[in-house]
C-alpha cells in the first residue's frame, strides 16, 4: 500500500525518444521513421482538413473558456507513525489552486480543434532564506510550485473520405466503458494514481491523456453500428503515488532480509531502478479496436486493447551478499506487455439503468528472474508473476426515486481495480505480492451513491459509500468503508463550491484502511467562464 | 338577388357542415392535429433563452440551441445544446424516436444513457422535467376526450395511456378550435394533484404554427421557467447525422 500525501499530476512526462538516446543523434532510423510517419498522417490530415475548409469558408469559430479551480484539505486527526506522511489533525493535506484554459473551434464545418491547458500550483511558499523575498529583476526566487501540463490537443475531421468517418488526431482522452465511474476497460489513457487518494473528485481515476489517432466509423444501419480504431503513438506510463519507491524499497528490503538471516549477515543497500520503458518506436504503440451498437434497446460493445500496463512491476532481483564488500540488492523494474478483450453493455430493464462491463485480461508471460550472488555460488530462480488470463468486471444499476425532486440511486460492483493484477500464488509466497493494497490482488468493491437536489439545482446532497471487500467471506472483519457526505452549492451559475467529509475506516491490512488515519475535510471552489 | 341567396346558403351550408365535423371530432382526433400542427415542418432549427423565475424574483438565465427534425407518423428527433451559462456550455440531450434520450456531460465528455427513471428529474435545474423534452407524439402517448369548450378552445382531458411512461399521468389542454395549437396545459402528478401549469403563446412564423413562449410553473415550489424563441428557422433540410452521438457530443458553434 502506497500511503502518503500523494503527487499533483506530473506536468509532462519524459517521452524522449529511446532511439535517440541510445544513438545519441536525432536522426537515428526509429526516430526518423516515427517521425516521418506522424508527419505524414498529420499532413494527410490537414490537406483534407484545408480541401473542407476550402469548400466551407466562412463557418469559422472559436471559444475560449476555462476554469479557476481551488482545492484545499485538511486531516482531522493525528497520525504521528504514518512513515510516509505524518501528520496533525488540521494539517493541510493538499492545498493547490489551478487554471483550465480550453480553445475550442472550428476551421470548418467538418473540421475542428481542441485544445486544454491547466496550470496547477501548490499554495505553500517556501521560503528557506531571506534573499528568496527580495524582489530581482525577475521578481522574488520564491520557491514556486507550478506545473503546466498539456491536457488536450487535437484536430478532428469529420467525414473523412466517407460518410460516416471521423478521424481525431492528436493528445486526447478516449473513453471506453459504460459505467459511471469504476470502469474495467477503460485502458487506453492511463490512469494518474498520483491523485487517486487524493480524494479531488476531479481527479478520482483521471486518466492521462495520450497522442495518436482516433478513427470512427458509424455504419449506416440501423443497429447504430460503430467501429472505432485508435493507434496511440507510444507508450506512456501512469503516475504514481508519492512514496511508491520508497514502498518498492521497503519491500526489497525485506525480500533482502530474508536472503540474509538465515546467513547471519546484515542487510545491506537496496535500490530500486526503472528498467526501462518500452520502446518509442511506431511499432510500440498502443493499439484499440472496438465495434458498438444498439440492439433490443441497450447499447453494446465488444473491444480489444494491446498495449501496455501502466503501472511497473519488479523483473529482476539480483542481491550480492557479501560481507567484505557489503550487502547489496538491486531491484529491476519495467512494464509488462497487456492484451485486454472487453465487452460493456448499458440500457436500462424495466426503467431501471443498468450497465456492465467485463474485460479478460491476458499480460505477457511475465516473470521475475532472482538472482542471489552468495560469496562463490549464485542461485537464481524465476517467479512467475501473473495467473493469466484473469477477469475484471463491474455491475451497477441507477435509479431515481419519485421522493421530492427526486431521490437518485446508484449502486456498483466491482471486481477489480484499475491498479490490481492477479499474481500468482508463487508471487505470492515468494514476493509477498498479491495482497491488498495499491497494484495489490484483485478485490472487490460495492460503491454506492444516493444524491438529492434542493433550490433547483441550487444545493446538493450526496452521499459516496465504498466498501472495499479483499475477502468476500469475511466482510465483517476484513474490510475498509469510505463515506463521503457532500454539499454541493452553486449560488450563481458557473459558480461551485463542494464542501465534503471523508472518512476511512476498516482492517489497517486493506487498500483503504491503510488511510484510516488520512480522514479528510475538503472544500473545492471552482468559477467556470 | 337569388343568387347571392343561393351563394349565401351554400356558404352557410358549408360553415354549419364544418362546425358540425369539427364538432363531431373526438378528443383523439383532436390530438391527432395537435400533434400533425407541432410536427407540421420537415425540421427546425432554434435559438432559445431559457429564464428560470424563482418566487424571490430572482432569475437566472440560461441559453440553447435546438435542432429538430419533424416526422407525421412517427416520433420527432432533437437535439439540445447549452450555450450558455459556461458551466454547462455544451451539454447536450439528444431525444430519439422510442424515447431513446442521451445527455452529453461536456464536463466529463461523456454521454449517457437516460433512463426512464430518470425523466423526472428536473432539465438543468429548470422547471421542465427531462420527459418534457422527449419527442413522442401526444396521441401515441395519452387517450383525449374534450370535457368541455372555453371560447375558442377545447378543454381536453388526456389521461395516459397503459403502455406509456410519460411522467404525467393526467393533463389538461386547451387547444384552439381552428389551428389546433395548445395555450394551456395543466399537468398532474402520480397522486392526481397538480403539479405544474404551462401557458404558450403561439405565432404563425414562415407559415407553421410556432411556440414562441412557453411559461411552466411548478405549482409545489412556485418557481417558474419560461422559454422563450429568439429566432427560429424552418425546413432547413437537417441531415439525419445532425441526430447522432457524434453531433450531440460537439461543440456548439458561437455563430
Amino acid at each position: 500500500m502506497i500511503e502518503g500525501r500523494l503527487t499533483l499530476p506530473r506536468a509532462h512526462d519524459a517521452q524522449a525518444c529511446p532511439a535517440l538516446r541510445r544513438e545519441g543523434h536525432p536522426g537515428s532510423p526509429a526516430c526518423a521513421k516515427h517521425a516521418a510517419a506522424f508527419v505524414c498522417a498529420a499532413a494527410l490530415v490537414l490537406a483534407c482538413a484545408a480541401t473542407l475548409k476550402a469548400q466551407d469558408e466562412g463557418s469559422r469559430s472559436f471559444d475560449l473558456k476555462g476554469t479557476v479551480k481551488l482545492y484545499g484539505s485538511v486531516y482531522t486527526e493525528d497520525d504521528a507513525s504514518d512513515r510516509y506522511d505524518p501528520h496533525e489533525a488540521l494539517d493541510y493535506a493538499i492545498n493547490r489552486g489551478e487554471l483550465h484554459l480550453k480553445l475550442d473551434g472550428y476551421v470548418s464545418e467538418k473540421v475542428s480543434y481542441k485544445s486544454h491547458l491547466a496550470f496547477t500550483y501548490g499554495m505553500r511558499h517556501d521560503v528557506r532564506d531571506l534573499s528568496q523575498l527580495e524582489v530581482q529583476e525577475s521578481g522574488t526566487e520564491q520557491e514556486t510550485d507550478l506545473s503546466t501540463e498539456l491536457k488536450a490537443a487535437s484536430i478532428t475531421v469529420m467525414d473523412l473520405g466517407t460518410a460516416g468517418v471521423d478521424l481525431t488526431v492528436g493528445r486526447q482522452r478516449i473513453r471506453w466503458g459504460t459505467s459511471d465511474e469504476y470502469n474495467v476497460i477503460d485502458n487506453l489513457n492511463p490512469v494518474d494514481y498520483g491523485n487517486v487518494f487524493s480524494f479531488d473528485p476531479d481527479y478520482f481515476v483521471e486518466h492521462l491523456p495520450m497522442d495518436g489517432f482516433n478513427l470512427e466509423y458509424r455504419l449506416p444501419t440501423e443497429w447504430e453500428l460503430k467501429a472505432q480504431f485508435v493507434y496511440l503513438l507510444s507508450f506512456r506510463p501512469a503516475s504514481l503515488p508519492e512514496g511508491f519507491k520508497e514502498r518498492i524499497t521497503d519491500l526489497m528490503e525485506d525480500e533482502l532480509e530474508e536472503q540474509t538471516a538465515p546467513y547471519g549477515f546484515p542487510t545491506g543497500e537496496v535500490s530500486v531502478d526503472l528498467d526501462s520503458s518500452p520502446e518509442y518506436w511506431a511499432g510500440k504503440g498502443t493499439v484499440g479496436v472496438r465495434v458498438g451498437g444498439n440492439a433490443f434497446n441497450m447499447d453494446w460493445g465488444v473491444s480489444y486493447f494491446h498495449g501496455y500496463a501502466g503501472l511497473p512491476l519488479i523483473h529482476a532481483i539480483s542481491s550480492d551478499i557479501t560481507l567484505v564488500e557489503g550487502t547489496t540488492l538491486n531491484a529491476l523494474m519495467s512494464y509488462p506487455r497487456l492484451d485486454v478483450l472487453g465487452f460493456d453493455l448499458a440500457g436500462e430493464v424495466r426503467s431501471v439503468g443498468v450497465w456492465a462491463e467485463a474485460g479478460c485480461y491476458w499480460p505477457e508471460d511475465y516473470v521475475v528472474r532472482r538472482t542471489a550472488k552468495l560469496m562463490s555460488t549464485t542461485r537464481t530462480d524465476v517467479i512467475r508473476l501473473f495467473d493469466r488470463p484473469y477477469w475484471k468486471y463491474t455491475l451497477g444499476f441507477d435509479y431515481t426515486f419519485g421522493i421530492g425532486s427526486g431521490l437518485y440511486w446508484n449502486v456498483q460492483f466491482n471486481h477489480g481495480f484499475y491498479d490490481e493484477f492477479r499474481y500468482t500464488p508463487e508471487a505470492g509466497s515468494e514476493l509477498g505480492l498479491g495482497r491488498p493494497g495499491f497494484m495489490g490482488g484483485i478485490e472487490d468493491y460495492l460503491a454506492t451513491r444516493v444524491e438529492y437536489k434542493f433550490f433547483h439545482d441550487e444545493l446538493t446532497t450526496v452521499l459516496d459509500c465504498l466498501l472495499e471487500m479483499p475477502d468476500k467471506s469475511d466482510v465483517n472483519g476484513y474490510s475498509a468503508v469510505v463515506v463521503k457526505p457532500k454539499l454541493i452549492y452553486k449560488p450563481y451559475d458557473s459558480t461551485s463550491f463542494e464542501l465534503a467529509y471523508v472518512l476511512i475506516t476498516g482492517d489497517s491490512r486493506t487498500k483503504y484502511g491503510a488511510f484510516e488515519k488520512n480522514d479528510v475535510v475538503y472544500l473545492l471552489t471552482k468559477v467556470y467562464f | 338577388m337569388k343568387r347571392l341567396a343561393v351563394v349565401c346558403i351554400v356558404i352557410a351550408a358549408a360553415v354549419s357542415a364544418w362546425t358540425i365535423q369539427a364538432s363531431a371530432m373526438d378528443g383523439n382526433e383532436v390530438l391527432k392535429k395537435v400533434d400533425e400542427v407541432q410536427s407540421a415542418s420537415k425540421d427546425s432549427v432554434a435559438d432559445i433563452v431559457m429564464i428560470l423565475k424563482g418566487k424571490d424574483a430572482t432569475t437566472k438565465e440560461r441559453s440553447m440551441k435546438v435542432w429538430r427534425r419533424h416526422y407525421r407518423d412517427k416520433d420527432d428527433w432533437s437535439l439540445l445544446k447549452f450555450v450558455s451559462p459556461a458551466d454547462i456550455k455544451n451539454l447536450g440531450f439528444l431525444s430519439l424516436a422510442d424515447d431513446k434520450m442521451y445527455l452529453y456531460l461536456s464536463a466529463f465528455d461523456r454521454v449517457r444513457r437516460i433512463a426512464f427513471h430518470a425523466r423526472k428529474e428536473s432539465f438543468a435545474g429548470s422547471d421542465l422535467s427531462n420527459d418534457d423534452l422527449s419527442t413522442g407524439k401526444y396521441s401515441s402517448h395519452y387517450d383525449a376526450k374534450i370535457v368541455r369548450e372555453e371560447g375558442d378552445d377545447y378543454v381536453l382531458e388526456l389521461k395516459r395511456k397503459p403502455s406509456s411512461e410519460r411522467i404525467y399521468p393526467r393533463v389538461t389542454a386547451w387547444v384552439d378550435k381552428k389551428e389546433f395549437t395548445v395555450s394551456k396545459m395543466d399537468l398532474y402528478d402520480d397522486s392526481n394533484r397538480l403539479w405544474k401549469t404551462s401557458t404558450i403563446k403561439n405565432e404563425r412564423i414562415q407559415g407553421y404554427w410556432t411556440p414562441v413562449e412557453i411559461s411552466m410553473k411548478d405549482v409545489t415550489k412556485d418557481h417558474t421557467t419560461i422559454m422563450k424563441i429568439s429566432k427560429i428557422t424552418y425546413d432547413t433540410g437537417l441531415k439525419d447525422e445532425i441526430f447522432t452521438e457524434r453531433y450531440l457530443k460537439r461543440d456548439v458553434k458561437g455563430d
